[in-house]
């Protein structure tokens, strides 16, 4: 079989690290598996012009389907959420700050609360991110039907 | 009534019918009864089962002996999944009925 099916068959193993963890550990293995028997098959069967064909349309399902999947993991909520949590906290801890505190006097004092600021909310969003992220795992473990079967 | 199932979970159960199937199987399965009109991709293929495992449609099925591919998973209808299936079979049914009513079903498909 020519080097490039070879080559192909590794772009389409880096390819599956487009879907979410959960999704390429469950069935991951068998994507692989069953790209290299459809590679071969296609060889056998048409050429080059079926192997083009397996391809493109391959691409297309991977690129679709990892979008779908990643909605589908609910990740992307969490990440707003979580955007938001942090925000949200910045800005209250802001406003006591600010009822406690004088504002501060200088340009370098400015640009200092700026950058911490900035880094608080960056943490948050780690921190928010994180816990958002157990807590739907855990609710999501149990409904994962493998986990209930086997 | 049950909504209309998507085409990639009815080709799915309709070629887990006959008996359990390893995820290659199926697609090569779908490619045949199409006539090479529905290929589903890997990722198709997979999310739909995803999902079906979850509704209790489809379960996997450990298969032993010489003549199965142990490194295989493989997947078989369950009844609540066979029972969706029969309910779509039977709506498209009727809805082939109506069409003939109206005499737009090519001839040679009426028999």
């Amino acid at each position: 079989m020519p080097r490039m099916l070879a080559t192909a068959a590794r772009l389409y193993r880096a390819g599956l690290y487009l879907y979410p963890p959960a999704f390429r550990r469950e069935f991951g293995a068998e994507m692989r598996r069953d790209f290299d028997e459809a590679t071969v098959d296609c060889w056998t069967a048409g050429g080059w012009h079926a192997i083009v064909g397996l391809w493109t349309h391959t691409s297309a399902d991977l690129a679709t389907t990892a979008v779908v999947q990643w909605l589908r993991s609910g990740l992307p909520a969490i990440g707003l959420v979580s955007v938001v949590c942090a925000l949200l906290t910045v800005t209250a801890a802001a406003q006591l700050r600010r009822a406690t505190v004088p504002v501060p006097l200088t340009e370098a004092d400015r640009d200092l609360v700026t950058v911490a600021v900035m880094a608080m909310v960056v943490l948050l969003i780690i921190v928010a991110v994180l816990v958002f992220n157990l807590w739907f795992s855990r609710s999501l473990v149990r409904r994962l039907p493998s986990a209930r079967r086997f | 009534m049950a909504p209309p199932l998507t085409p990639a979970v009815f080709h799915v159960l309709l070629a887990l019918a006959p008996g359990e199937r390893h995820g290659y199987g199926i697609q090569k399965d779908v490619l045949e009864h199409t006539g090479g009109a529905v290929r589903l991709g890997p990722g198709t293929l997979y999310g739909t089962l995803q999902r079906l495992m979850a509704l209790d449609w489809v379960e996997e099925k450990i298969v032993s002996g010489a003549a199965a591919d142990e490194r295989r998973r493989y997947y078989r209808l369950t009844k609540t999944g066979r029972k969706s299936l029969e309910a779509e079979v039977q709506r498209m049914d009727a809805l082939l009925k109506t069409a003939r009513a109206h005499n737009i079903v090519p001839r040679r498909s009426k028999s």
